[in-house]
């Protein structure tokens, strides 16, 4: 019961922190919801966030649009599959472009490579260390790692927000 | 027909693989010995690398196959007897299958291969070893079980009691003895504390000339000392062909002295040739101080620990007090640690010692044998 407690507190945390970032976008609330309910994020969902947020598509874009893109612009090196899942490392790749990150040696040496990125986020906590690169995750999770991220390298503060606070 | 075999079974048990993830670390140690008038300096440098594969067999990860190989090369140059030293050293680590599983309000650990294995003291056996290690970790209590080998290890690498002596290059066996652990822990004694016993037998099967065989039972206790710090108890009992009597235990008190400082007051007891009591022996070597003629006594010691942000400091200070046909003094063991994390994935460490010598017979053979009692080692490693 503690748990179920717990988990949906989590939930709602994570969804109130994203509404918070990502208020300006009205289809946005759809996305979140979409997200929350997928068992493995695809490329398509992480793209769709981490567009928007950057600015490079507006918040009606579709998945497709948002890979397509990003793409374009180079962010990604390849085209990828809107509709394939997205492991661990090519989430944390695409969520560091987000924010400016002061990583670690090889982090920068690579200019924040996929490798580098991943263990970056590993290193801050922000990704357990027990996650392969290769582990497909689930929507809640890709979420959860992305207001984490919001925390560690914003400086927007969850803790005064949070609904799990204290 | 048996390549056939073979390749069969290595597919299949690389088939559930899901991925294969890897690491490297490169170091340096730069270590830096004199004797008490710095008339014969020692400068120990080692570089290495060390490369790393996780091979989950699931997604959760409970089930996986780990395994890191290092090589490096370690140069001893004598600057006062103008001599060098220089050895080649490769070594598989680590060759691990370890799966996890939950069973009833527990969960059931399985490693198999070579890994690092520990006694719950610290005392006798903390090294690298080949074997089976079983575990059941339960809300109140763990209790553990461990059988292998020791005699595949490098004794290039691993430092233990009764290793060949002879020159060698690359790898070399160690002493070969087959450990047997079993060990349980209570972890809500008076709620917050933990209580754990552990035995342990060594018994010598190959590659060594002493047959003595070794027996130990260890009582370890842990909790809080209310809000303002922690303590560790413990204590072993060892036999060596199970008539020979050995003691080792400590207590270490800690205090939380802000929320980045803790000050550590304890001390140790090393049985010595007295009687029934021997000077005790561990199965691995181990360092308890720089006194190059301490054979037994008490050891009381003060820390300090400092860490904050991306910086960890220790100062160390530790009386060595001799016990045996007559008690003495020896002098004052003082080391200092400071390990800088300049990025995360890069770590530079510096660990300065002293021994000084204040009784005047140790500082008589200090001098006669030239035995180092000042160091500085210099550390760095880079994580890719």
């Amino acid at each position: 019961m503690c748990c179920k407690i717990w988990a949906m507190k989590k939930i709602i945390s994570i969804v109130f922190a994203l509404f918070l970032v990502l208020s300006a976008y009205a289809q946005s609330a759809d996305v979140i919801t979409d997200i929350l309910e997928t068992e493995e994020v695809t490329f398509g969902q992480v793209c769709y966030l981490t567009a928007v947020q950057m600015k490079v598509v507006d918040d009606s874009a579709s998945y497709e649009d948002s890979v397509t893109t990003l793409y374009e612009k180079g962010y990604i090196p390849v085209l990828e599959d809107y509709d394939a899942p997205v492991p661990a490392v090519d989430l944390a790749y695409l969520y560091s472009k987000l924010w400016t990150i002061k990583g670690g040696l090889m982090y920068r040496i690579t200019k924040g490579s996929p490798r580098y990125a991943f263990r970056q986020f590993q290193s801050d906590g922000i990704i357990g260390v027990d996650v392969d690169p290769s582990n497909y995750i689930s929507g809640e999770k890709a979420l959860s790692i992305y207001t984490s991220c919001i925390n560690k390298y914003s400086d927007f503060d969850m803790k005064n927000v949070s609904m799990e606070a204290e | 027909m048996k390549k056939v075999i073979l390749s069969g079974i290595i597919a299949c048990l690389l088939a559930p693989m899901f991925a294969l993830s890897w690491n490297g670390v490169i170091d340096n140690t730069s270590k830096l010995s004199s004797n008490d008038d710095f008339s014969a300096l020692t400068l120990d440098q080692s570089n290495g690398i060390h490369l790393s594969v996780n091979a989950p067999f699931n997604t959760s990860g409970t089930m996986k196959f780990v395994a890191e190989g290092s090589f490096k090369y370690d140069l001893i140059s004598n600057f006062e007897a103008k001599t060098s030293d220089l050895k080649m050293i490769a070594d598989l680590d680590l060759f691990k299958f370890s799966g996890k599983w939950n069973a009833g309000k527990g969960i059931v650990t399985l490693d198999l291969g070579r890994f690092l294995i520990s006694d719950i003291s610290g005392y006798t056996f903390t090294q690298k070893s080949d074997g089976l290690s079983l575990s059941y970790d339960a809300l109140k209590f763990k209790i553990g079980a461990y059988a292998g080998y020791t005699g595949l290890q490098n004794r290039l690498n691993v430092t233990m009691l009764n290793n060949p002596q002879e020159n060698a290059n690359f790898y070399a066996l160690t002493a070969g003895y087959v450990p047997v652990m079993v060990n349980l822990t209570y972890k809500t004694l008076f709620e917050t504390h933990t209580i754990g016993i552990q035995g342990e037998a060594f018994i010598p099967v190959a590659n060594i000339e002493d047959k003595t065989k070794y027996a130990y039972g260890t009582l370890m206790m842990n909790g809080p000392l209310g809000v303002v710090g922690a303590y560790t108890l413990k204590g072993t009992v060892g036999l060596s062909d199970f008539k020979n009597l050995m003691i080792d235990g400590g207590l270490d008190l800690n205090f939380y002295l802000a929320n980045t400082a803790i000050m550590i007051l304890g001390g140790e007891f090393v049985s010595y040739e007295s009687g029934l009591l021997h000077h005790f022996t561990s199965i691995t070597s181990r360092t308890i101080t720089t006194d190059p003629v301490f054979a037994g006594g008490v050891l009381p010691k003060i820390s300090f620990i400092y860490a904050k942000n991306s910086v960890l400091a220790s100062v160390t200070g530790k009386g060595v007090l001799q016990m045996g046909d007559e008690t003495k003094f020896h002098g004052v063991d003082a080391s200092a640690n400071l390990i800088c994390n300049v990025f995360s994935d890069l770590q530079i460490g510096l660990d300065l010692g002293a021994f000084v010598a204040i009784d005047s017979d140790v500082k008589e053979l200090i001098k006669l044998n030239k035995s180092n009692v000042y160091y500085a080692t210099l550390k760095a490693s880079l994580a890719f």
